[in-house]
């Protein structure tokens, strides 16, 4: 009797029960890993290096520097994006919250 | 009888209060279940709101990404073709010398001809002729500088620094 009488009353409170609505995640902006990836360090020059291998240390520092200016130039854009994409959420949250306080 | 009397009149003041009772509660209950609609309707619009942003912000990040990876893969293209092309370049250095060389005695050979000869060459012709000698000269030194090792003083500091 006693078990059924607790299961009876589990499911009576069980109907009283109201789902509420948890306070959501902010958004994410997950740039591309590949965005995220360090640069290159300069090329090591070793001692009695001659000047013919002086332009192509030159040369590989040149291209790394230019991987690294594009990365960044990237990664920048993405965040500029992310955060237009942030604003127009957070324009969009403002003017639903400014819907309810009307009604 | 007024055992029963009191019995009925509590029964009906304790019915009387139950319903007054069960009618405020449930009229308050109402209020806060329509709230409770609203703040449900406000969260899953809201809901939609953040998952329609997210998909958006994932797909511009996707679409840069890709374009990243174009540009990443023409640059890496580029620096590839230029380290080949520096390569033979360095590499052809001793050939380039030979070769200079080479056309630098024909011109001071045909220099010694012009000064040495009875129809001497026009002041033009041997000025013509210096200029090209000077211009070989340089070639060739330019190449040989190539080979030569940064003096130490100059190169220290850098690699110091590595």
């Amino acid at each position: 009797m006693k078990p059924i009488l607790i299961c009876l009353s589990s499911l009576a409170f069980s109907g009283c029960t109201t789902a509420v609505p948890v306070v959501r995640e902010a958004l994410k902006c997950e740039a591309p890993a590949s965005m995220l990836a360090e640069c290159s360090d300069p090329v090591a020059i070793k001692q009695g290096i001659t000047f013919g291998e002086m332009i192509g240390v030159s040369g590989r520092d040149r291209d790394s520097l230019r991987e690294c200016a594009l990365r960044h130039k990237s990664l920048a854009g993405a965040v500029v994006d992310c955060n237009n994409r942030i604003e127009k959420y957070n324009a969009e949250v403002r003017e639903i919250n400014a819907r309810n306080a009307k009604q | 009888m007024v055992d029963n009397l009191k019995l009925i009149v509590g029964t009906v003041a304790a019915a009387a209060a139950f319903g007054l009772g069960y009618g405020w509660g449930a009229h308050k209950v109402k209020d806060l279940e329509a709230q409770i609609e609203s703040i449900k309707k406000t969260g899953a619009e809201v809901d939609a709101k953040l998952k329609q942003s997210q998909e958006e912000m994932a797909r511009t990040l996707k679409e840069k990404e890709a374009e990243f990876a174009r540009q990443s893969q023409q640059l890496k293209a580029e620096a590839d073709r230029k380290e080949k092309d520096l390569t033979a370049a360095l590499a052809s250095t001793g050939g380039r010398i030979e070769s200079l060389r080479a056309q630098l005695s024909a011109a001071q050979a045909k220099q010694a001809q012009l000064g040495a000869g009875t129809d001497a060459g026009t002041a033009a012709e041997r000025k013509a002729l210096q200029g090209q000698i000077d211009a070989l000269r340089a070639g060739m030194d330019a190449n040989q500088c190539l080979a030569l090792a940064v003096p130490e003083p100059v190169i220290g500091p850098l690699v110091r620094r590595n």
